[in-house]
């Protein structure tokens, strides 16, 4: 249909497959057969994809196209993003303890002969070690030097660190994002208690893999998928799953997130969602919820926006067609380098940026201040009802823990090159306006655009500084030098007035 | 006052241009040539969040979408940035000023705003099409933006021109004296003579807005 050969990769698909739907898309093109071509290509591509991504997640050892961006993978056979369908475009991945699967050895979970208690003080401390962790396990170092009265025994006996540490090597740790499960907004004390005891238990481990960057990325995202894993279950069962997770039954927890999700998704496609489908008398009980949680805003917004979410067919497709295809190959000559960047951090000035502008104190004020009732992001998190309250306990070795570990990474880049295409992303959905175009929504990571509110704090003033500025400047050269020159002519012009760029922009600071 | 739309903004900007500026050098030709590579480009001080924007801007990121049916679809974003993260209103800013500014200040007649992709220009008229024109060249050629024409918007404050057709007259008028204007030959469909909205709020006399205003509410 496109006209390219087997064996082209899967983004030279995408690729052709967006060119092609714009060029025939009815709304701009009206040569006869165009609406019929239409009907034909969207069809065709969405099932392609579908048994494409089916086909990776029973083989996931042979797709056959590049990733996106193929000198991010590391080597161990991890699916891509976007090309090999992890857990998205329509594929069914398997349970997290189905076995023969290929890439997925069966281990014992041991999450029957598990301990059983209500928390984690419950559990026996001594009850001595597995001495065999998987050989590749990315946390093997650890286990075979654990001593038998540390509190994390609890985790390695049921096999939960070799459960985490097959989802890192098999690429499933973001599987839990592909359904729309809703985390809950109203969790009682003890609740509260258990699900902080979880992120925790989670974060303290991650500390201890400071310079085993796998094993500490994998326990931080274990940390951050935690609301979908824990709180999107019934009241009941929350404190259950908790108990569960504290206990180190992480595998059998996971498969009954993905059950749960594949059964909402098989209920959505026996009953699809319609744009009508909440009454008049919905909408006011849900503003009435919101105006007493006391988001007003979002409340007035309920009654009144004329903006209705989207549930058409064409939706994927006019979300494509509003996110671009663009190249992430960079020329990357004048990028800082690694060094470049650790060296400034090392300096003063960025401690003190990092000490002040990055504070516990500045963190728990964005969270508590976060309008109640908001969007979940990707990982089911909501800013006031989930993180803003462990900013209110005064345990300040957690809230460092969370700081560290969830916050701080954003601004310095600390992740694993081969997630920053799940890091980087985020939950999208659809509005459509009164002129039925559509409106897309992306909800990012909450803790990411904690740390951007904060980073632009410490920004702005030096930015506005910046725009004021600036402008000036291009005015002065262009006034001394005449237009027809070239920017390095006018730089040195620049250069020989105002100095160096770091004294221009320190001269910019100094003229507020 | 001309009032710009960028088609689809954030999402459309060239991701190397942003990384040149906040780099503070060209990789690459900008400005029809003016600019070279390696030529330093103005920034603000960016430098401590290098890392925040190559991580989130450095690769394809994934957006989930779950469809009507409960299907989940993941969408690469490879263009561009979401709107909503507090430092996508910084890296947009900053990737377009160097373009804005080099274009404003050949047309010193003008005088321009704009609060991210909400763009005004007030100018005399042809002066005012002449920027409009080249601004849409280079948005085009160098962040691969692109100007939405039909959606141009051009306002005439006062009571001095109150008669639409009058100022379509004027404006075809303008754009048929320079043929290099032939590029905006779509945008008389966005003459106004009432007032604009910049950013959300109403601009004109008191007397217009308070109508706005009442309007509004009247529809909450």
């Amino acid at each position: 249909m496109l006209g390219l050969s087997p064996a082209c990769s899967y983004q030279e698909v995408a690729i052709e497959y967006n060119k092609s739907l714009n060029f025939i898309h009815p709304d701009q093109c009206f040569l006869d057969g165009a609406a019929e071509a239409f009907m034909k290509l969207q069809p065709a591509y969405t099932e392609w994809n579908a048994a494409r991504a089916r086909q990776v997640w029973i083989h996931p050892t042979a797709a056959s196209s590049a990733p996106v961006n193929s000198d991010s993978r590391h080597p161990n056979n991890r699916p891509s993003s976007h090309s090999e369908g992890r857990g998205g475009l329509g594929a069914r991945p398997p349970m997290a303890s189905q076995s023969g699967m290929p890439g997925f050895p069966q281990q014992r979970t041991g999450a029957e002969s598990a301990p059983s208690g209500s928390n984690l003080a419950n559990v026996p401390q001594n009850a001595g070690i597995n001495p065999e962790p998987a050989h590749d396990s990315i946390f093997r170092h650890l286990i075979s030097s654990l001593n038998p009265d540390d509190p994390s025994v609890t985790w390695i006996n049921p096999g939960a660190l070799d459960f985490l540490s097959r989802l890192e090597r098999d690429g499933r740790l973001f599987e839990l994002r592909a359904f729309t499960s809703l985390t809950a907004t109203d969790l009682n004390d003890i609740q509260r208690s258990l699900f902080k005891d979880c992120v925790k238990q989670t974060l303290t481990m991650a500390g201890r893999f400071e310079h085993e960057k796998r094993a500490c990325e994998a326990l931080r995202q274990l940390a951050r998928t935690l609301p979908l894993l824990l709180l999107t279950h019934s009241k009941m069962e929350i404190r259950a799953a908790c108990n569960k997770f504290l206990k180190g039954e992480w595998e059998s927890l996971w498969d009954k997130c993905m059950a749960k999700g594949h059964a909402r998704q098989d209920k959505l496609a026996a009953n699809p969602l319609s744009a009508s489908s909440r009454t008049s008398a919905q909408k006011h009980a849900m503003a009435q919820k919101q105006a007493r949680a006391g988001n007003l805003s979002k409340a007035n917004q309920t009654v009144c926006s004329v903006l209705k979410p989207t549930f058409g067919h064409d939706t994927l497709y006019k979300l494509q067609e509003k996110t671009p295809v663009g190249s992430v190959v960079f020329d990357k000559q004048f990028w800082p380098t690694t060094d470049a960047l650790a060296e400034m951090r090392r300096h003063d000035e960025w401690l003190n940026v990092q000490e002040h502008s990055f504070s516990i104190k500045k963190i728990g004020q964005y969270f508590r201040t976060c309008k109640p009732l908001s969007a979940q992001d990707a990982d089911g998190w909501r800013g006031r009802e989930h993180i803003g309250w462990l900013f209110s306990d005064g345990d300040s070795a957690f809230q460092e823990l969370l700081r560290t570990h969830l916050i701080l990474p954003n601004i310095l880049g600390d992740f694993l090159a081969d997630s920053l295409d799940e890091i980087a992303g985020g939950r999208m959905f659809a509005l459509e306006k009164a002129n039925n175009s559509l409106r897309p929504i992306v909800i990012g990571s909450l803790c990411r655009r904690c740390a951007a509110r904060l980073g632009v704090a410490e920004v702005r003033s030096n930015e506005a500084t910046f725009f004021h500025v600036a402008i000036h400047e291009f005015q002065t050269i262009w006034r001394r030098i005449g237009w027809g020159h070239s920017m390095r002519t006018s730089h040195s012009a620049l250069s020989g007035s105002m100095g160096s760029t770091s004294r221009r922009e320190s001269s910019c600071r100094d003229s507020t | 006052m001309i009032q710009l739309d960028i088609v689809n903004a954030y999402p459309s900007a060239d991701r190397q241009a942003q990384f040149d500026v906040l780099a503070g050098r060209a990789s690459k030709s900008y400005d029809n040539g003016h600019v070279h590579t390696g030529d330093d480009i103005p920034c603000p001080s960016l430098r401590h969040y290098w890392s925040y924007f190559e991580s989130m801007q450095g690769t394809a990121s994934t957006l989930q979408f779950s469809d009507y049916q409960g299907q989940a679809h993941k969408i690469a974003c490879s263009k561009g940035g979401q709107q909503g993260d507090a430092f996508e209103t910084v890296r947009f800013a900053v990737t377009t000023f160097p373009s804005f500014g080099r274009v404003f200040t050949r047309h010193g007649a003008c005088t321009g705003s704009a609060i991210c992709d909400d763009v005004c220009i007030g100018v005399p008229l042809a002066e005012g099409l002449a920027l409009a024109a080249e601004l849409k060249q280079l948005l085009k050629q160098d962040l691969d933006l692109d100007f939405d024409v039909p959606k141009l918007n051009c306002f005439f404050p006062g009571d001095r021109i109150n008669d639409d057709d009058h100022v379509r007259a004027l404006f075809q008028n303008a754009l048929q004296a320079n043929p290099q204007l032939a590029c905006l030959s779509g945008m008389d469909a966005g003459i106004s003579t009432t007032g604009l909205r910049v950013a959300g709020v109403p601009i004109d006399n008191d007397e217009w807005v308070q109508q706005f205003v009442q309007e509004k509410a009247a529809a909450v």
